[in-house]
């Protein structure tokens, strides 16, 4: 059951923050195959480092039921942190649920722990990221049309919408999702993704 | 009644028509570009346009003619007037400035804006005006003052991006501080409500594939939609590519059903079934569908429970239970004209076939345009087809030749409009709407400080008093032209880039003469979707008389703001091209493709990519419906919303939670005074206001004014022949056409496209006689909800006489005097 720290004695982790896609493995294993991926700009801490550089981590987040495999940052938030394959659900733990009432959808506090390889992008904070994204949002999001203005969508269309356009620019996809990530933390949902940090 | 011509385009072409300077001017150079250097003297150039890509010769620094680019599968006759449009007389030579303004200043005697009455300028005059004023305005009524928002079709070209430049100048120069505009005219309520619904913006998406269409959809449907029409043009350079797929779904000899007032050229190249539908009445009659599913039992549930969310919120409403009206297939014949029975064979036949409802935009263009797309959405679902290879529904059918599949393309990026120097700047957080859904330009005018509510938003409408326009023609594509002028009095400067006298330009203060793209270099893809090759926009000829770039322009006006620099990085033009370009290459290694460096693009003129087997095999919504959990929609249910609780959160009268009929301000068989619909379509030779001051319109004019389809019956009753003068009328205006007298038409409808330009016999007085046929001079300019604020120009009615008056002259596609 989730409760809080782990109970063995651990000095809390600072969070960072995933700059580029990076995969999850059950073990640091070099030769094991990955269990899922952190997303660009996923919140996560790092608990344990190992000789060889693996660094055991956590992600903490909310999943959907029967949608279990991702973990979004806020419920019915969809700022994914986590994707995993079958075999990752093993590195699940759930906490407390949470119904919406506006969407009939209820919203289960879930962690993961894992470990991602050593060389790992990660960022000390949403800050460097942004500072990132604003000039790829700056420069290649007003090719075609006008510039968007961020908080007219919900994080949520912000997904569909790179879905689409992130293509369209050409640039790789860690990129991409570098801009969704900082349209997403701009949108109608800032609020209540920012807050999400907070409680954390 | 469409307008078609051969692709052959020739000299004769050239010599046809008033063209500025005579019919045999193209061969007598020296009349051309007083004083300007000469480009190439010689030789064939290629380049492209909205309309496609083209070969254009020159002689002696002359463009003598124009050849569709062999590789284009389905050239538009519209080229000859591409060429024209260099050359014609509409052409803004010199840099003009309002006579009563060049006296008295910003916001004198504003109510002789349109009288055409200019003076020339040099350009240093014009831009020290213009810098002068931006800075004026900007430091007397902040950051509301000046708006930027300019909108419109402009030209192709990632460098020569007019709107981008001005945004980028108004950026670098003041600091962003300006009311810019989101949205447009074309899907303006799709657009806004698309996103609820289906999580994503859908209208600008790629479709499920035309040859999978061709494989799977057993009955095609265009839903007021005229692709074979509107795919002339592309918002990038046009392809044309799904023309060949329209043959292919046709030589399968399969069901094409289109449902539209007019017997379309669509109607006639598919041999299609047309109903011709009652104007405006479209959701009624997709509710009687949707009954006649329900009540036999034909809807899918299993797809209604698995991907769908909030229709048992909707079913009350279509069975009656919860208003007392049952939406049966009668209830909706007698709104929409069709036959009950019609109806329901329809709902049967899609139901028992596997469907694409294609849908075109006019739809939606309407009073209550929300609705359109969202029932049409959720008939769709309740078919179940959606995710399913040719089936379910698609909304770019029609347009830049969505469908077309995708090729491994190179994307480039262009010239940034140079917001980033901006973000966060603290006027933003003032409150002000300082960007405005673009159809609500006059209502801001006519309303400052008035409250604007959008999309669950709420803000207040700034006091804008300079109006700044390039590529773009306001007083063509925006809805009750008497009620815009009046409001256009409200600015004290009015700045128009073009290359043409639109009447856009007649309105303006400062008219500044900018080059059309074949007077500059630049680079575009072909195909908005299809992306199937980057072409170098070579330039044609050398710019006309005093014509610059808008590039150069907005260089000179930000150096006055002390921001020159900034503006243009100290890139030439080729630079900027050339860094787009290498800034791509990297593409090319994920892409696993093989391209020449820029200079070979460059001399090559044209990078053609390859098409993949997997794109031809693209099925929109297949991963959704998939995976719904793992694959979900942008919405906050993931799921298809027929019921949106953040919509119902608004609390809008004019936009309820789950899709409606809702009466309009005027329709057929409905309110309104006026006994016929003014159907207002896109025009079959032109890109809306684009080219009609060209020899194309010769093609069409009829008595040399814009066309008028009116039925046999509606023209006898009023004593009208075929070519006959007649006054189109309603309480918001009035406008000469020629009539066309045809059955293609449904009775009670007449039909004038958009894009005519408006030419007052009093110019610049509210209520003049239109002499040319602007529709917008008849049409509301009332926004379709306070969801999307979108326009709502398919929303007319008004009545037809014979004119028996003297008959003024069309004098609009002439520069004014002194010009």
């Amino acid at each position: 059951m989730l409760a809080g720290l782990p109970a063995h004695a651990e000095t809390p982790a600072p969070a960072v923050f995933a700059a580029a896609s990076t995969q999850l493995f059950a073990a640091p294993d070099p030769d094991a195959r990955p269990i899922g991926k952190l997303l660009v700009a996923a919140r996560f801490v790092v608990l344990a480092q190992d000789a060889a550089g693996w660094q055991r981590v956590r992600v903490i987040g909310w999943t959907q039921a029967g949608a279990e495999r991702v973990i979004q940052a806020a419920p019915g938030i969809r700022v994914t942190r986590a994707a995993l394959a079958k075999a990752g659900l093993a590195a699940l733990e759930f906490g407390a649920a949470r119904d919406d009432p506006d969407t009939g959808l209820t919203w289960t506090r879930t962690m993961f722990t894992g470990w991602i390889a050593p060389g790992a992008d990660i960022a000390p904070d949403l800050d460097t990221l942004w500072a990132r994204a604003e000039p790829l949002f700056a420069t290649r999001c007003t090719a075609c049309h006008d510039r968007r203005v961020p908080d007219r969508y919900t994080a949520n269309q912000w997904t569909s919408h790179l879905k689409v356009m992130g293509p369209r620019t050409g640039l790789p996809k860690d990129d991409q999702a570098l801009i969704r990530s900082f349209l997403q933390y701009r949108s109608a949902d800032a609020a209540a993704l920012a807050a999400a940090l907070s409680e954390e | 009644m469409a307008d078609h011509k051969s692709s052959t385009i020739s000299r004769r072409g050239v010599l046809k028509g008033a063209t500025a300077f005579g019919a045999l001017a193209a061969f007598a150079p020296s009349l051309l570009r007083p004083g300007a250097a000469r480009a190439q003297a010689a030789g064939d150039v290629m380049s492209g346009s909205h309309w496609g890509v083209f070969r254009a010769k020159v002689e002696d620094g002359a463009w003598t003619t124009i050849e569709p680019w062999e590789g284009d599968p389905h050239p538009s006759h519209q080229l000859e007037g591409v060429m024209d449009s260099v050359y014609s007389a509409s052409r803004i030579k010199y840099p003009m400035v309002r006579k009563a303004y060049l006296e008295g200043g910003p916001g004198a005697s504003v109510e002789t804006r349109g009288a055409d009455d200019f003076v020339r300028v040099s350009w240093d005059e014009a831009l020290d005006l213009v810098a002068k004023e931006l800075k004026r305005v900007s430091d007397t009524y902040g950051p509301g003052g000046v708006f930027g928002g300019s909108y419109g079709w402009k030209s192709s070209g990632k460098l020569h991006n007019c709107q981008n430049l001005l945004r980028r100048m108004l950026n670098v120069g003041l600091d962003g501080k300006f009311v810019n505009s989101s949205g447009d005219y074309s899907t303006g309520a799709s657009q806004v409500v698309m996103p609820h619904v289906m999580g994503t913006l859908e209208v600008y998406e790629q479709q499920t594939v035309w040859p999978v269409v061709i494989e799977s959809t057993d009955v095609l449907v265009f839903w007021g939609a005229d692709p074979l029409k509107t795919n002339q043009i592309s918002w990038t350079v046009g392809d044309h590519d799904n023309y060949p797929y329209f043959e292919g779904f046709k030589a399968t000899g399969k069901k094409v059903i289109v449902i539209d007032p007019v017997r379309t050229e669509t109607v006639e190249f598919f041999g299609a079934d047309h109903i011709a539908i009652r104007p405006h009445t479209d959701v009624a009659m997709m509710l009687g569908m949707a009954h006649a599913l329900y009540s036999e039992g034909l809807h899918d549930q299993d797809f209604l429970d698995e991907y769908t969310s909030g229709f048992d919120d909707f079913l009350p409403y279509l069975t009656g239970e919860s208003d007392g009206v049952a939406k049966t297939p009668e209830w909706a014949a007698e709104i929409c004209e069709v036959p009950a029975e019609t109806i329901v064979e329809l709902a049967k036949l899609f139901a028992s076939n596997r469907t694409m409802l294609g849908s075109g935009w006019s739809i939606q263009r309407q009073h209550h345009g929300e609705q359109t797309h969202w029932m049409l959405v959720t008939l769709a679902s309740m078919l179940g087809q959606i995710g399913l290879p040719g089936g379910g529904f698609g909304l770019s059918y029609h347009y830049a030749n969505g469908g077309a599949p995708s090729h491994k393309a190179l994307a480039l990026g262009a010239i940034p409009d140079g917001g980033s120097a901006v973000e966060g700047a603290a006027w933003m957080a003032e409150g002000g709407a300082f960007s405005i859904p673009v159809s609500r330009i006059v209502e801001m005018l006519e309303n400052p400080g008035g409250t604007l509510d959008f999309n669950g938003t709420q803000s207040t409408f700034p006091e804008v008093k300079m109006a700044y326009w390039v590529g773009g023609n306001p007083f063509a594509h925006h809805q009750d032209r008497n009620r815009m002028i009046k409001a256009w009095q409200t600015l004290e400067t009015v700045v128009v880039h073009d290359f043409q006298w639109t009447a856009t330009a007649r309105f303006a203060d400062i008219v500044l003469p900018a080059t059309t793209s074949y007077e500059r270099n630049d680079v575009e893809n072909v195909g908005d979707y299809s992306a199937k090759a980057l072409l170098a926009m070579k330039k044609i000829v050398d710019p006309v008389f005093e014509a610059r770039n808008d590039y150069d322009i907005f260089a000179d006006v930000a150096d006055r703001l002390g921001a020159g620099d900034a503006f243009t990085e100290g890139k030439s033009e080729m630079d900027w091209l050339r860094g787009f370009y290498e800034d791509a290459l990297p593409q090319a290694q994920s892409l696993g493709i093989d391209v020449p460096d820029f200079d070979g693009f460059w001399e090559a003129g044209i990078l053609e990519f390859e098409l993949p087997e997997e794109a031809k095999q693209f099925v929109r919504y297949a991963d959704f419906r998939g995976d719904p959990l793992l694959e979900p929609l942008g919405t906050p249910t993931g799921l298809i919303e027929i019921f949106s609780r953040n919509i119902e959160k608004m609390g809008y009268a004019d936009c309820p939670p789950h899709p409606m009929w809702i009466e309009p301000i005027e329709r057929l068989g409905g309110d309104g005074s006026y006994p016929l619909h003014v159907n207002t379509a896109h025009p079959p030779s032109r890109l809306h206001s684009q080219l009609n001051g060209t020899v194309l319109r010769e093609g069409y004019a009829v008595a040399g004014r814009e066309p008028c389809l009116i039925n046999p019956a509606d023209a006898e009753a009023r004593g009208i022949a075929d070519g006959d003068v007649v006054r189109v009328f309603n309480d918001r205006g009035q406008m000469l056409v020629g009539a066309v007298v045809t059955d293609a038409i449904r009775p009670s409808v007449i039909q004038v496209c958009e894009g005519g330009w408006y030419d007052p016999a009093d110019g610049g007085q509210v209520g003049a006689l239109d002499a040319y046929g602007d529709v917008n001079v008849l049409t509301p300019d009332i926004a379709t909800s306070k969801l999307a604020n979108g326009n709502s120009g398919h929303t007319c009615l008004a009545d037809v006489e014979k004119y028996t008056g003297d008959l003024p002259e069309v004098d609009v596609f002439t520069a004014p005097a002194n010009g």
